[in-house]
């Protein structure tokens, strides 16, 4: 019996052994393979990518409209027309939030997972734009697919803001800015005139003084959000850059549109301690906020809370008789430059940039068109808040392109932050930011 | 990347225009790049003011105006909004001037129309590898002539390479062949022993943990000694120690540190402290016990940015805390303050989870121990410090540890409270501890390069510390 025993065991051994060995090799046979695997040229998996464009093509989209809203819904009826038009390709959309949209595509993009088509900010563009993964860039240059009597349709400003170092790197869709928001029944409630294309900071001022009482809000502003104090900056004179293309934050006029526009809560104390864009729409929401300033894509939020709405021209800044010029931002369709199905993607870039796709959503949502023959379209202009908006755009200046502009949304708050909290003065505070800002630029 | 060109047509026609005028069009496929064609026209003698006129398959294409005589010379193109890339000739084209843009984007050139005048366009938007029929036609107020020609963009599109699998597959393949090979040596060893084959179990977790945490901890370490920046990925260079020397220079390296080190201190003692003397608490014999139990859970359960913007909320100055006091204090507008909040905020969501944590380890220990001390007569206080204390050290010094480790590395409620804010400086913000600054500098900068060497000195901070507790508290007792 033990002598049995002894030879199972043995034997179980022995077997054991060997199904260890085999294991062993095994194992090593699939990390030589993991290590071949990684010898293997990398051109067929382009190869293939371009073999699916004559089967059958599905465009991934990355939407950054608000889900739910109107922008979205209208945008999702455009997409579906197109593909009724185009029955051999499938368009999957896929919301993402504008905020986290750019770091979404970089690592995306990084991936080899881009979506075909994104709708980007020109600010978006410009810190996209540089980025270069092997020498290559992630979007597309649209150029080659459209001819100049193709690109006549758009504003040229609004072209010009989608291109990156002589890049064309998306098809415009549309602008917005900021403009006077006010609500017309607290001005009735104290019998007061509402704002108007003469008013100047001054009026402004004064009334927002009178409004201001209780809960009452007499003009809710972001104090800190750079991009609001860009219209007063080019009010008092200022500019972002100058003639050169050299930062110019601490210019002649800023740091005085730094100080008036601080005041209005340290000084003044109509603006409510430390309001940002969140707080500034519930006190317009709530019915609290005579006057706030901020854009179309806002416009539909408040109809819905029933707020008597109207809109007016930036006031004229008292002390230069300069109109407040917002700054406009465009939006446009990028292709990526790893789509494997670039042709499709273009033709649906287009077609969501048209004339008659802008037009249906200006109707429908207020979103500014940048398509020329739009902007005197009478079905457009019979519409106050568009005509007003549009006016407004007239008036501003288009949002610059290029990493830089991102490097001012990050140090212009460093300035902001200084002067509101008194450890420097404006000037200085923008002086320090400003030279910061060129270092960057020189290098 | 693939540049492959089929082949190229190029045409030279002649077509006589008015006043025995010619000109002559030229067209390459080859040269001007994925689907566009290089077409030159020649005009022998200066022309007239007129319009040359491009149409790809009778199709408008563009169209470049000629709106001044011969003295004056030709001005900007009307059509479109630029023609980058089109350039004007006045010596027959051995020299060319690009028709620039002006700021808005508007072309204008302006050159002195000589004989031997020429216009270079490389036409956008033409079919690839397929022939388009060309027509330029110029036309002056008395006359139009045209030439027609086949062009054909034969130039491929560049498309970006593939990701570069190789250098990953080999890096893998290179950690799970040495991890084989060293545990092929342990087994060798330990060939005689009989619990050799727990080598063999293990195995499955050690190569996913090499190729899930060793492999990216390796990458980022080489990545810190490149110049890597978004901005040219894939040619990064090796740049030594440039950018740990950066890191330390770097203007606000103390500062983060030092906030870094208080966030994480003050955070873990109040866990250790609030969350043990709670649990201590609800050891006791109380009432409503479990319903006390739940309601201090509630921080743990409910998901912590949720939580956290709550709280972001409750701080605003119109928010509740300033509506209980009276006041519109904005708290997070000073950088001591804003500190002293975001230390607030994570001590409340810390405690639930060492609470919970200490409760267990409380109810491990045997009732025994505190009956026979009570027996004789030890006071509460002589048996929480030489029973309860010590026999909890097992415990809470690896969950120190381990949040320690987690405190340091917290990024969501400093980024959802503040985003590192207040700005007064360059560099970190006034709540940025290294983990939330590190972030920034990857997706506002570019900057990956210098983002690893700042965590790859996160990594040795990390290191030394919790070498340090375990060697100090021999936190690991808890494990043997």
């Amino acid at each position: 019996m033990v002598k049995n025993s002894t030879r199972s065991n043995e034997a179980f051994s022995e077997t054991r052994t060997n199904v260890a060995n085999r294991r062993a090799v095994s194992i090593l046979l699939t990390s030589l393979l993991l290590l071949s695997s990684g010898c293997l040229g990398s051109a067929d998996v382009s190869e293939e990518g371009t073999e699916s464009i004559t089967t059958s093509i599905e465009l991934v989209v990355w939407s950054t409209y608000e889900i739910d809203s109107k922008e979205e819904e209208t945008f999702l009826d455009s997409v579906v027309e197109w593909m009724e038009t185009n029955p051999g390709i499938e368009v999957k959309v896929e919301p993402k939030p504008f905020f986290q949209a750019v770091n979404a595509y970089k690592v995306a993009a990084l991936g080899g997972q881009a979506p075909d088509l994104m709708r980007f900010s020109n600010d978006q563009l410009g810190s996209i734009a540089p980025i270069r993964d092997r020498g290559s860039p992630l979007l597309e240059d649209l150029r080659p697919w459209l001819s100049p009597v193709q690109r006549e349709i758009w504003d040229p400003v609004a072209l010009q803001s989608m291109r990156y170092e002589g890049d064309l790197l998306a098809l415009p869709v549309s602008q917005d800015c900021v403009s006077l928001f006010y609500n017309k029944a607290l001005f009735d409630e104290e019998g007061m005139e509402y704002p108007n294309e003469n008013w100047t900071t001054a009026d402004m001022l004064d009334a927002a003084q009178q409004l201001t009482f209780g809960e009452q809000v007499g003009i809710s502003i972001p104090t800190k959000d750079p991009y609001r104090w860009f219209s007063l900056n080019s009010g008092y004179g200022g500019s972002l850059f100058n003639d050169s293309g050299v930062p110019n934050l601490d210019g002649e006029g800023s740091a005085q549109a730094l100080e008036f526009w601080l005041s209005l809560e340290l000084e003044h104390e109509i603006v409510p301690t430390g309001t940002n864009i969140e707080t500034m729409k519930n006190h317009f929401v709530e019915g609290r906020a005579a006057m706030i300033i901020d854009g179309p894509w806002q416009w539909p939020t408040y109809e819905k809370a029933k707020i008597d709405i109207a809109q007016s021209l930036l006031p004229i800044v008292e002390e230069t008789g300069l109109r407040m010029s917002p700054m406009v931002g465009f939006k446009g369709w990028s292709i990526s430059k790893q789509s494997p199905n670039k042709a499709a993607a273009v033709e649906l870039a287009m077609y969501l940039s048209t004339e008659e796709v802008q037009k249906e959503a200006a109707k429908e949502t207020r979103t500014m068109p940048v398509i020329e023959s739009l902007y005197a379209d009478e079905e457009l202009l019979a519409d106050d808040v568009l005509a007003g908006f549009i006016a407004q755009a007239r008036e501003g200046f288009p949002a610059p392109t290029g990493r830089t502009m991102a490097k001012i949304y990050s140090l212009l708050p460093i300035a902001m932050d200084n002067a509101y909290l008194g450890t420097k003065t404006a000037q200085e505070a923008l002086n320090d930011e400003n030279e910061k800002l060129i270092a960057e630029w020189e290098s | 990347m693939r540049f492959i060109v089929a082949f190229s047509l190029f045409f030279v026609l002649m077509a006589p225009l008015a006043a025995g005028q010619t000109f002559t069009v030229t067209s390459d496929g080859e040269v001007a790049g994925f689907k566009r064609v290089r077409v030159d026209v020649f005009f022998d003698a200066p022309p007239e003011a007129g319009s040359l006129a491009f149409l790809v398959d009778g199709n408008a294409h563009s169209r470049v105006e000629i709106s001044a005589n011969s003295s004056e010379g030709f001005v900007s193109p009307a059509v479109g909004e630029w023609y980058d890339d089109c350039w004007t000739s006045n010596d027959s084209g051995i020299t060319w001037s690009p028709i620039l843009r002006d700021e808005n984007g508007i072309p204008w050139a302006f050159i002195v129309a000589l004989e031997g005048v020429g216009i270079r366009c490389d036409l956008t938007a033409l079919p690839e590898n397929q022939e388009a029929l060309l027509t330029v036609t110029f036309s002056t107020e008395t006359d139009e002539e045209s030439v027609e020609l086949t062009v054909l963009a034969s130039t491929e599109d560049v498309l970006p390479p593939p990701p570069p699998m190789a250098p990953i597959l080999y890096a893998i393949g290179s950690i799970v062949l040495s991890l084989i090979v060293l545990f092929g040596w342990l087994r060798w060893k330990d060939r005689d022993s009989s619990h050799r084959h727990g080598l063999a179990f293990v195995l499955p977790a050690v190569l996913a943990l090499a190729v899930l945490s060793f492999y990216p901890v390796a990458y980022g370490i080489m990545l810190s000694f490149t110049d890597a920046h978004d901005e040219a990925l894939g040619d990064e260079e090796f740049n030594g120690i440039d950018n740990f020397l950066e890191v330390f220079s770097s203007e606000g390296f103390i500062r983060v540190m030092i906030f870094t080190l208080v966030w994480t201190i003050v955070n873990v003692i109040f866990h250790v402290g609030v969350g043990g003397a709670l649990a201590l608490l609800l050891q006791q014999k109380i009432r409503g016990k479990i319903a006390y139990r739940t309601l201090l859970l509630l921080p743990w359960a409910i998901p912590s940015y949720i939580s956290v913007l709550v709280w972001k909320g409750m701080f605003h100055p119109e928010g509740m805390i300033n509506w209980f006091l009276g006041t519109q204090t904005d708290f997070f507008s000073g950088v001591t303050q804003a500190q002293t909040m975001v230390i607030l905020v994570n001590i409340w969501l810390g405690v639930p989870f060492m609470m919970m944590s200490i409760s267990g380890a409380l109810q491990s220990i045997p009732e025994d121990l505190h009956e026979a001390a009570k027996v004789e007569g030890v006071s509460d206080w002589a048996r929480l410090r030489h029973i309860t204390l010590p026999l909890l050290k097992p415990t809470v010094m690896p969950l120190a540890l381990m949040g320690f480790i987690w405190t340091f590395n917290m990024f969501n409620v400093i980024y959802l409270l503040t985003s590192g804010g207040p700005n007064l400086w360059t560099g970190p913000g006034g709540t940025d501890i290294l983990i939330t600054y590190v972030f920034d500098l990857v997706y506002e900068d570019g900057a990956l390069g210098l983002a690893a060497a700042w965590s790859v000195v996160i990594f040795i901070m990390l290191m030394i510390f919790s070498w340090s507790l375990i060697k100090g508290g021999k936190a690991t007792e808890a494990a043997t």
